[in-house]
């Protein structure tokens, strides 16, 4: 059941991931886009989130990162939920990453180094701070369908996004169902 | 037996007699000189309370520091370097103080909003006025006048009092004590102890008294130091020194004042009372001579015993006055009397006349007074049953030197026609007599009157129990607490601790058995699950909703001060984030990265990540006259567990607020059980002594007049049953209830010379209704000085105790006698 999904999830993930040797490369080059469009004074607040979010669109596997938001609560819940679950929490995903860029300031980034770990790779940058330097980590994981290697989470100053998510939604749901997870996403994208 | 030992030991040997007492009394003054005043709230705790364990389980985990508080309000603004400047030389001299841990001003703490700054800038570098040149002042202000973290808590809402408060380095020694003690006890009171652990548990319980004991002494010293500090910039402006570890060695002080200025000023006056009363030097100064005895006898002993005078037992040395004057008049009146009526008797005749005809009543009278003082024994707090213990003590030492020093000191003395010129210008007899006589029914009247005014009075008694009120206006440390209170956020402290997740409910997520199909799955479940329990995650919107309900709360309710938890720093954070809450993952960057320093004021106090729980803490408007203690802690908890109620969370309350609440309330229940006690047991005792049941319930009546215009005057002009004021009604019982017996005693005597009720009045009152006026105006002049004190329930004590003394005078001397006349009791006499 759970190979079907998952095999469905990866089918409808774009297909602008990376090979393992070009990660570093096509990592660094939408890093750079991303930081110009930060940096461009000329474009509205919105326009540049759309503008990033295209850029990330390409790289980041928003399917495996619901399922792992979720963690095994994903697997109690009807095919319904998973979808609807998927489509608020995407949109609040891409919302947070947005909202966390603005930590930026003109920093410089740097690439620093592509580690494996287990089956998994991590491309660690160096955002360049005036006196201190932020590590920014990128975590891949290689989806054995196409060999293409996905972001699955981002872990800035060693604070995973996904983490910080999984703690909630646990927590979330030892008192409430998916059905007021999925409700309380809805509101708090309505707000944002 | 008795009459053998006054006759043939006594008389032969008084000399010797005197000695040895002498003797024996320095033994026990070398042990006054150890006596010890401990003032501080610990004393006043209830030992055996789940809430004090709580208190110091929480004040240990959140490494809570004792801290004072110097309020500065500087002639200049408040943000002119020279204001700058001299709260700068001051946290640098206090600093210098070894028991100073830091110093937390306007100086040191970070300023956030000036100017609002992304918070990736703030990570980076935080402000203060110390470590930044180019700050803009205005923004300053604004940012201390409206920021949750600094407003009314640090500076006053008129910008003109700061707050520079000293953290005291942590003793954790004493925690240790408390629970090695603490286990001892628990095994001890368990019955499970073995022979050693026992002896461990006395040599802990010794070690602990020791370690406070030093504290204490350290504590003062140190007080004494900062206070030297604060007088170098009186010039700079007005500077306070206040804060909960204050009001301890203040009260102390004013105790110790106390014993030594009002114990003193007591015995002059006793002193001038009885020499207008009989005009002969010797009784003045057996009278004295005897007292003081006594007093070094108690104190002696309590000192050996290493019982400590709290600010409960503070007025043991008065309560001691007044029994021994009265046991020791009662004795003088009748050797007065004895010798005026027979003329040619010896001088041991007399004396022993004297003992014999008292020893009686004067046994029974200290027996019912130990009584009013044994019920003290069945409240839970130490302090009160000490004093309990200490005044049993005291009075049996008053009698057995009464009866040994008054006649051997007597027997050595001449006889002397006794100096009747106050008696024969006393009217206040001859004046009750005729109303006793011919306005019996005014008597009835005014004593029900009395009693509905008790009545209606006692149903609007308070018990309250606030420390601001204990201080008169004038003293340095009322304005300190009155700033504290009023501009700089509350005084005595409160938390709510609340545990998260305290029912792992049972998750059908939990249930879900990964397998190895889904290995995929299963090995990222894996790489979460390892960091899954990381600090920097505990930060969820779960738990800060909760934090930032409760404290909304608390906020908007009266009579708290300022309250302060995560939440503070979750509304700073919003105002930084453009009026956005912080998310959970900011909230987790922020924990990684905010440096140690600020770590320990934003976030130490208000979460324990391991213990998964949060404290919120505020501090309660001490001087608030509507505010009333018990009944708020009982709302505050009704309403949280309301506002919490589906949320999987445990909310508990603590600290310095709940525990006195707990002293207070179980000090209103022992009240109610000891006056029920002490009732009885008089009532039992008077038929021991009667041997009548009218007779008995007549002297109960009595008794039960002035008792009860204690709690009249109390419910009627507002003054609080508090930890000062509960003991006086077992006073004014203690002392009642001699009146009651020696007259009683008395009647009986002269109603077998006639059967004829009104003439055995009016000798009754001539003979020992002057012993009884002579008590009762001595104790009264006496205790007038009290109100000279400094310490606000000592005023309230010496009043009441003056109001007391004048109505157990009067039930005496009119009510009882009226009552015997009305029932005729002695009819088969």
């Amino acid at each position: 059941m759970f190979k079907k999904l998952f095999l469905i999830a990866c089918l409808m993930t774009s297909l602008f991931a990376f090979e393992k040797e070009n990660i570093q490369k096509q990592m660094s080059d939408n890093i750079h886009q991303v930081l110009n469009i930060l940096k461009d004074t000329n474009i509205t607040k919105k326009d540049k989130s759309e503008k990033i979010i295209t850029i990330l669109d390409k790289s980041f596997d928003y399917n495996i990162m619901s399922m792992l938001a979720l963690g095994r609560a994903w697997k109690t819940i009807s095919n319904e939920q998973r979808e609807e679950f998927s489509n608020v929490f995407i949109k609040r995903l891409k919302e947070s990453y947005i909202d966390k860029l603005e930590l930026y300031n003109d920093q410089k980034i740097k690439i620093a180094n592509l580690k494996e770990n287990k089956s998994r790779l991590i491309l660690n940058t160096i955002l360049v701070g005036k006196k201190e330097n932020y590590p920014i980590d990128y975590k891949f994981y290689e989806n054995r369908k196409n060999n293409q290697w996905y972001v699955y989470d981002v872990n800035i100053l060693g604070v995973s996004i996904i983490q910080t998510y999984r703690k909630q939604f646990d927590e979330y749901l030892k008192e409430k169902t998916i059905d007021d997870l999925i409700k309380y996403l809805k509101e708090k994208n309505l707000k944002a | 037996m008795i009459k053998n030992f006054y006759s043939k030991f006594l008389f032969q040997n008084p000399k010797k007699v005197i000695l040895l007492v002498l003797v024996l009394i320095s033994f026990l003054g070398y042990y006054a000189t150890k006596l010890e005043i401990d003032a501080s709230s610990e004393t006043l705790l209830l030992e055996n309370d789940k809430d004090l364990a709580f208190a110091r389980e929480v004040s240990k985990n959140y490494e809570t520091q004792d801290m004072l508080v110097v309020t500065f309000t500087p002639k200049e603004d408040l943000l002119s370097e020279d204001s700058l400047n001299t709260i700068k030389n001051i946290s640098d001299d206090l600093l210098k103080l070894k028991e100073t841990d830091s110093i937390t001003s306007v100086l040191n703490v970070p300023l956030l909003q000036s100017p609002v700054r992304p918070i990736s800038e703030l990570v980076d570098n935080v402000k203060t006025i110390q470590n930044s040149k180019d700050l803009n002042k205005q923004l300053v202000k604004k940012e201390f006048l409206t920021s949750p973290l600094y407003k009314n808590s640090l500076v006053s809402h008129d910008f003109k009092t700061t707050a520079i408060v000293i953290n005291l380095k942590r003793e954790n020694r004493f925690f240790t004590l408390v629970e090695k003690r603490n286990a001892l006890l628990k095994k001890k009171n368990s019955e499970t102890a073995s022979k050693e652990e026992l002896l461990e548990y006395e040599k802990v319980s010794k070690e602990f008294k020791q370690y406070r004991d030093n504290q204490r002494e350290l504590n003062n010293k140190y007080i004494q130091n900062v206070r030297d500090v604060i007088k170098k910039y009186e010039n700079k402006g007005t500077l306070f020194l206040g804060g909960v570890n204050m009001i301890a060695t203040d009260i102390i002080s004013f105790v110790k004042n106390d014993l030594v200025i009002y114990g003193s000023t007591l015995i002059l006056l006793l002193i001038a009372i009885l020499w207008i009363i009989f005009r002969e030097a010797k009784w003045v100064l057996l009278s004295v001579l005897i007292c003081t005895l006594s007093v070094i006898a108690t104190s002696g002993l309590l000192g050996f015993f290493n019982w400590e005078v709290t600010v409960i037992s503070s007025n043991f040395i008065s309560l001691q006055l007044i029994i021994t004057i009265s046991i020791v008049l009662h004795l003088i009146v009748r050797y007065r009397e004895l010798s005026a009526r027979y003329t040619n008797s010896s001088q041991s005749r007399l004396v022993l006349n004297t003992m014999l005809s008292k020893l009686n009543p004067s046994f029974f009278a200290i027996i019912t007074t130990i009584a009013g003082f044994g019920s003290l024994l069945l409240s839970n707090i130490q302090p009160v049953i000490n004093l309990g213990w200490m005044m049993s003590t005291g009075i049996a030492i008053s009698l057995i030197i009464s009866f040994l020093v008054f006649p051997a000191i007597l027997i050595l003395l001449k006889k002397s026609k006794p100096n009747k010129s106050f008696e024969n210008n006393l009217h206040f007899i001859e004046a009750a007599i005729n109303i006793v006589k011919n306005k019996g029914n005014l008597i009835l009247i005014g004593s029900v009157i009395l009693i509905v005014f008790s009545l209606t009075g006692a149903s609007k008694l308070l018990v309250e129990n606030s420390f601001i009120s204990y201080f008169k206006e004038n003293t340095e440390i009322y304005k300190s607490m009155k700033i504290i209170d009023q501009k700089l956020g509350g005084t005595t402290p409160l938390d709510v601790i609340i545990n998260f997740d305290v029912k792992d409910k049972d998750n059908k997520t939990k249930k879900v058995e990964t397998n190895n199909s889904d290995d995929m799955f299963s090995s990222f479940e894996d790489e979460f699950n390892t960091s899954s329990n990381d600090a920097q995650y505990w930060f969820t919107s779960y738990k800060m909703n909760i934090i930032s309900k409760v404290h909304n709360y608390l906020e908007n309710t009266n009579s708290i001060g300022k309250v302060q938890s995560l939440a503070t720093m979750l509304k700073v954070g919003k105002i930084l984030n453009e009026g956005k809450d912080l998310d959970s993952f900011k909230l987790a960057l922020l924990y990684k990265k905010l440096p140690q320093e600020y770590k320990r004021i934003i976030l130490d106090p208000y979460i324990d990540i391991d213990k998964n729980q949060a404290r919120i803490t505020m501090r309660i408007v001490d001087s608030d006259k509507n505010l009333r203690r018990d009944e708020l802690l009982k709302k505050i908890k009704s309403d949280l567990t309301k506002i919490v109620g589906d949320d999987n969370v445990e909310i508990r309350l603590s600290n310095l607020m709940v525990l006195y609440n707990n002293m207070l309330q179980s000090l209103f229940d022992s009240q109610v059980r000891t006056l029920g006690f002490v009732i009885l047991s008089l009532f039992i005792m008077f038929l021991i002594l009667f041997r009548s049941f009218i007779l008995a319930t007549i002297a109960i009546l009595a008794n039960i007049v002035p008792i009860s215009i204690v709690f009249g005057i109390m419910g009627w002009s507002g003054i609080p049953l508090d930890i000062m004021t509960i003991t006086i009604a077992a006073i004014s019982i203690g002392i009642g209830v001699d009146d009651t017996i020696h007259y009683i005693h008395r009647f009986k005597e002269e109603f077998k010379k006639d059967h004829n009720y009104e003439n055995a009045m009016i000798r009754s009152h001539r003979t020992i209704g002057f012993a009884m006026v002579y008590t009762s105006v001595a104790v009264m002049v006496g205790f007038s000085i009290l109100v000279l004190s400094n310490l606000i329930p000592t005023i309230y004590f010496g009043l009441l105790t003056v109001v007391v003394m004048a109505t157990i005078l009067l039930s005496a001397i009119l009510l009882l006698p009226r009552l015997l006349i009305l029932f005729r009791p002695f009819s088969k006499i």
